[in-house]
């Protein structure tokens, strides 16, 4: 094999497999075809047309009707991702206002609402999936109608940071939905019941950073696999999207209104990176998978 | 349909031809205009194979290299002449508002 044979055939991977199957080999015949005698190196023209090919294929692909299951299975499993965190997050609070009564340190939602969106998590997990919706759809108005309530607190009621602090009550609700929809439903595993307990777990240890480094780890973990498996792509991206939109609207609110920051730039950028980065991974992993 | 898909369709009027074959007679029916990428040869091909245009002829290996054939198909030569007479009656209504108009309107 030549040298340019070679890299023709590296560029060639930017298409995806199934097709590089069937027309990798024609397709270098073509290219080395066209090539001048002695040349060792893809002209730069032949190179941008297989890059926008490659792309343009892989589009096609991750497009196709045969793929809207896996992208939606990857909807479900990020929404169901996001419930766990939000319900591990309850228990926190719920075993912090046992522990002390006299202090709670989110006075206002009160607990029916918050224990709600556990066994909404619950639901979820079982496959109820309509019961599930309804519970946390009643859960999300209630906890919303309380965040914005006048007297939870003045940086509360701002409207956009009660929209920061109600998207991750929310986002659930909308994959939930989605997957109701879905012609894919198929129960999820009931190791999910341990996330919530994991990450409350995470959540009471002594190091405030322990709940980030576990993110990170996750939304590592979510790109280098997610070229193998676009549902992963897909499932990180809904929880890095979650949290980079409240983050977002959080630092838009306090930083122009009330003159302070609740997250530096370079925290919203580094979440920002796996919510743009996961699509774009799954776009290119996107291959059709036979066992959903 | 777009220009590229415009000329490969017509290559293929000469009979069936494979890839490098369809650039080189893209090239001359252009007149040098449209120089076609492999990404776009085969991105157009595989298209057109879907919409029933364009088949798969037969394979050989010619010198360790692999040629696929393509020919058109006659729902391609339907498409291929409706897009030739569209583009044909476009440009005879651009001639025509191109011609010098008569002195005497021209004056008015």
């Amino acid at each position: 094999m030549s040298p340019l044979e070679r890299r023709y055939r590296r560029l060639l991977l930017l298409y995806p497999a199934e097709q590089r199957a069937t027309d990798a080999d024609v397709m270098v015949g073509t290219l080395l075809e066209a090539a001048v005698s002695g040349q060792r190196l893809p002209s730069v023209r032949e190179a941008l047309g297989l890059l926008a090919g490659g792309l343009r294929a892989r589009s096609l692909l991750a497009t196709d009707s045969s793929m809207q299951g896996v992208w939606r299975e990857g909807v479900h499993t990020g929404g169901l991702g996001v419930l766990g965190l939000v319900s591990g997050g309850v228990l926190y609070i719920l075993a912090q206002d046992l522990t002390n009564p006299d202090f709670s340190i989110s006075p206002a939602v009160p607990w029916p609402i918050r224990a709600g969106l556990v066994i909404g998590f619950v639901l979820a997990v079982l496959g109820l999936a309509r019961t599930a919706l309804t519970v946390l759809a009643v859960c999300a108005i209630g906890i919303t109608v309380a965040i914005a309530a006048p007297d939870s607190g003045s940086r509360w009621s701002d409207p956009v940071y009660v929209l920061a602090q109600s998207v991750w009550y929310w986002l659930p609700v909308v994959a939930l939905a989605v997957i109701r929809r879905s012609a894919v439903r198929r129960r999820p595993s009931r190791l999910w019941l341990l996330l919530p307990i994991l990450w409350a777990t995470v959540i009471e240890g002594t190091d405030v950073m322990a709940p980030t480094v576990v993110l990170f780890v996750t939304f590592g973990l979510a790109l280098g696999l997610s070229f193998f498996d676009p549902r992963l792509a897909v499932a990180g991206s809904v929880l890095a999207g979650t949290w980079f939109a409240s983050m977002a609207l959080a630092v838009l609110t306090l930083a122009a209104r009330n003159g302070y920051a609740a997250y530096s730039s370079a925290e919203v950028a580094w979440v920002a990176l796996p919510t743009v980065l996961l699509p774009v991974l799954g776009l290119l992993g996107a291959r059709r998978l036979t066992r959903l | 349909m777009h220009e590229p898909t415009y000329v490969v369709l017509a290559a293929l009027l000469e009979g069936p031809l494979y890839g490098y074959a369809i650039v080189k007679t893209a090239e001359e029916l252009s007149g040098g205009q449209v120089k076609l990428t492999a990404g776009t040869l085969y991105g157009a091909l595989n298209r057109l194979c879907r919409e029933g245009l364009v088949a798969e002829d037969h394979e050989e290996v010619v010198d360790g290299r692999k040629r696929r054939y393509y020919r058109l198909t006659e729902t391609g030569v339907e498409a291929l002449t409706s897009e030739a007479d569209r583009l044909a009656l476009l440009a005879d209504a651009v001639r025509a508002r191109l011609r010098p108009k008569s002195p005497s309107v021209a004056w008015s």
